[in-house]
């Protein structure tokens, strides 16, 4: 993982230190992100679709759910 | 189902746990997104200044911006934003701010950048979601993506997939953008909205810069 790599310990303090941190923020909650009027616009295609038209997959909904912390 | 997509839902199951900082940096690029996908409703125009709770401080550049766009919020309503948004973002022709960053790469819509965008988009499997009428090189999406990338892969391969991404195709053109939103005329909210921006892909780039 990243973090055992001394470049990314420092890393790490910097986006802390900057502000880029702290619990209590629930940011994908408060954007509404769920609802339909306000859904990522790129969403993962499977490999057939790349070639064509693009489509929202299960996995994507399922990656968002998981996505939501 | 393809084999793709089951293999998709395994890994999304097994989801990597994100640090801290992940975990913020993907809410920071949800917010973005939510800024510049289209006006603010109601729940998220009164969700911002709870956010900033959390992340506003007067220490950092970061801090202050978002303290900036909670009192842009306070003083906002969904109907001055919706004109707001369209007379800035939507009209016809020439908007008054572009939020594509194809417009600011090469100085027309729709050009070599947009080309390299979705070759880069299809080599990480994503694409615009189905119905989405807006070019890949939005704003929105682009921290779109960024979310996906960080929440997918906070390793060292896919901290090396977010830094490819954001130096291509965010980097060159966020700070012409923030020019673009400071100084755009007639509009309060959408100018407060640029310190975030500029403050937050700043940290970005430097981080990015560490690795």
């Amino acid at each position: 993982m990243q973090d055992k790599k001394p470049e990314n310990l420092k890393r790490r303090g910097f986006l802390l230190a900057a502000g880029v941190g702290s619990a209590g923020a629930v940011a994908v909650v408060a954007t509404g992100m769920g609802k339909e009027s306000a859904k990522p616009v790129i969403a993962a295609i499977s490999a057939e679709e790349k070639s064509g038209s693009y489509e929202e997959t299960a996995h994507v909904s399922n990656y968002y759910r998981t996505a939501r912390v | 189902m393809s084999v793709v997509s089951e293999r998709s839902v395994a890994v999304a199951a097994s989801a990597p746990v994100l640090g801290e900082e992940d975990r913020a940096r993907a809410e920071h690029y949800a917010v973005l997104s939510r800024l510049f996908a289209s006006a603010p409703d109601a729940v998220f125009l009164k969700n911002l200044p709870a956010l900033a709770a959390s992340w506003g401080s007067a220490d950092s550049a970061l801090g202050q911006a978002w303290l900036l766009l909670a009192d842009a919020a306070r003083e906002s309503s969904v109907e001055a934003l919706e004109d707001e948004y369209t007379r800035l973002f939507m009209t016809i022709g020439r908007p008054e701010v572009m939020l594509f960053g194809s417009f600011y790469m090469a100085g027309f819509l729709m050009e070599e950048p947009v080309v390299e965008l979705r070759h880069d988009l299809a080599e990480l499997g994503l694409g615009r979601r189905l119905g989405v009428t807006e070019s890949e090189d939005h704003l929105a999406a682009l921290c779109d993506v960024m979310r996906h990338l960080i929440v997918t892969g906070p390793d060292a391969a896919g901290l090396a997939r977010q830094q490819l991404f954001f130096t291509r195709h965010l980097a060159p053109w966020f700070e012409a953008l923030c020019d673009a939103l400071s100084n755009a005329p007639d509009a309060r909210f959408y100018p407060r909205t640029a310190a975030l921006v500029r403050a937050f892909f700043a940290i970005e780039r430097l981080a990015f810069d560490m690795l």
